[in-house]
């Protein structure tokens, strides 16, 4: 092998370990993000519908409703 | 002219490209392990508890941050790294990364760990992330370094900001005790630099680096170093005051501010010789020991449980 070569073969490792290094620093930022958003949304990650299922109405309630007292005075 | 020929050459030297262990190297990792070191005892001396999750994500963002700084410094003062014999084995002057990809590997790192401490953690912790390295960036390497031989006393401002980052990451604030743990390491630095600097002076002075004692004299530098030691241990005893630090902490501050004065004095007196170049580097090397036990010892206090408060101090 000339020293070119040795040269050539030497600069193609770094170069793949180069691209290790940045295919891993990457998985690990992907992986950083998910957690920290699994983190920062805490239970409400449960909390939200499943996907497709049928959402009900909302309910709002304004008022207590009146007691039966109350409404036999009416 | 000089300087520029020799970075020149250097860029010519950049055949095969650098291995992933020269990237880390520009990363200055040692000085990164003490910027970690002293932001996780910020960042767990803070009131609000964090979830250990953010934690983790904080250290490594300021970990990137500080090692961005690294390598952009590293980038800035190649041509004279490769004259001095602590520098000359450097990724740069060493011909294994070119001065453009240390450029580009640093901002890109710097961006990034910035962007993310403020997306995934807060921005108040972001800003200060940002502010650390544009301030050992712009101001230590770029305009004070090679200027004046105050030039660690300002820009030791830099490698202080470390804590106040790490509380400003459980809190979301900056508050007086992480200004203490600041001001801590901010006056450590000029003695602990200056220590260095009398047993490397020839290095500086070859390079044109207005350090204290290539300025105004190893005697004058240790003079300083004596002033700046008992200025700072002190401070150093400040976070018993403020009830940051318990029993424990204010014995090891005591005993360690004794230790570190004795040292101080040491280098004062003894000032002839190979027996003055050892206590200078006796005391470089303590006061690294020194800042970390400091640390350590709130660490341990907040972290474990081993705070004792001190009655009618706290």
């Amino acid at each position: 092998m000339t020293p070119d070569e040795a040269q050539e073969l030497e600069r193609a490792r770094r170069q793949r370990m180069r691209s290790i290094a940045i295919a891993l620093a990457l998985v690990a930022l992907v992986v950083l993000f998910y957690v920290a958003t699994i983190v920062r949304l805490g239970g409400n990650v449960a909390r939200r519908p499943a996907v497709g299922a049928v959402s009900q109405p909302t309910v709002v309630v304004s008022s207590p409703a009146p007691s039966e007292k109350e409404v036999q005075q009416c | 002219m000089e300087s520029n020929a020799q970075l020149e050459s250097v860029r010519t030297t950049v055949t095969t490209g650098g291995s992933v262990g020269d990237y880390v190297a520009l990363l200055k990792p040692r000085v990164m392990s003490l910027v970690v070191f002293t932001a996780l005892v910020g960042l767990v001396a803070a009131p609000e508890p964090m979830h250990p999750v953010l934690g983790v994500i904080s250290l490594i963002c300021i970990a990137v941050g500080a090692g961005a700084s690294g390598a952009l410094n590293m980038w800035y003062d190649a041509d004279i790294d490769a004259r001095m014999a602590r520098t000359a084995g450097r990724p740069i002057p060493r011909g294994r990364i070119a001065p453009d990809e240390a450029l580009t590997f640093g901002v890109v790192l710097a961006i990034g760990s910035v962007g993310t401490l403020g997306l995934l953690v807060n921005w108040v912790a972001g800003a200060l992330l940002a502010l650390t390295i544009a301030f050992y960036v712009f101001v230590y390497t770029m305009w004070l370094k090679r200027r004046t031989p105050q030039n660690i006393v300002i820009g030791g401002a830099a490698g202080a900001f470390p804590p106040v980052v790490g509380w400003a990451a459980a809190t979301g604030s900056v508050s007086v005790e992480s200004l203490v743990l600041f001001l801590i390491i901010f006056m450590w630095t000029p003695p602990h630099f200056w220590a260095l600097a009398l047993y490397r002076c020839r290095d500086y002075e070859r390079v044109g680096v207005p350090m204290l004692p290539v300025v105004a004299g190893p005697d004058e530098t240790r003079r300083q170093i004596l002033i700046y030691s008992l200025i700072l241990v002190p401070i150093g005893l400040l976070p018993v005051l403020l009830g940051l630090g318990g029993l424990l902490y204010a014995v090891t501050a005591a005993g360690l501010g004794l230790v570190f004065l004795w040292h101080a004095f040491t280098v004062w007196r003894v000032r002839e010789g190979a027996a003055g170049d050892l206590a200078a580097r006796r005391m470089f090397a303590f006061s690294i020991l020194y800042l970390f036990l400091l640390f350590a010892v709130l660490l341990l206090e907040k972290g474990a449980g081993w705070k004792f408060p001190l009655a009618g101090l706290t």
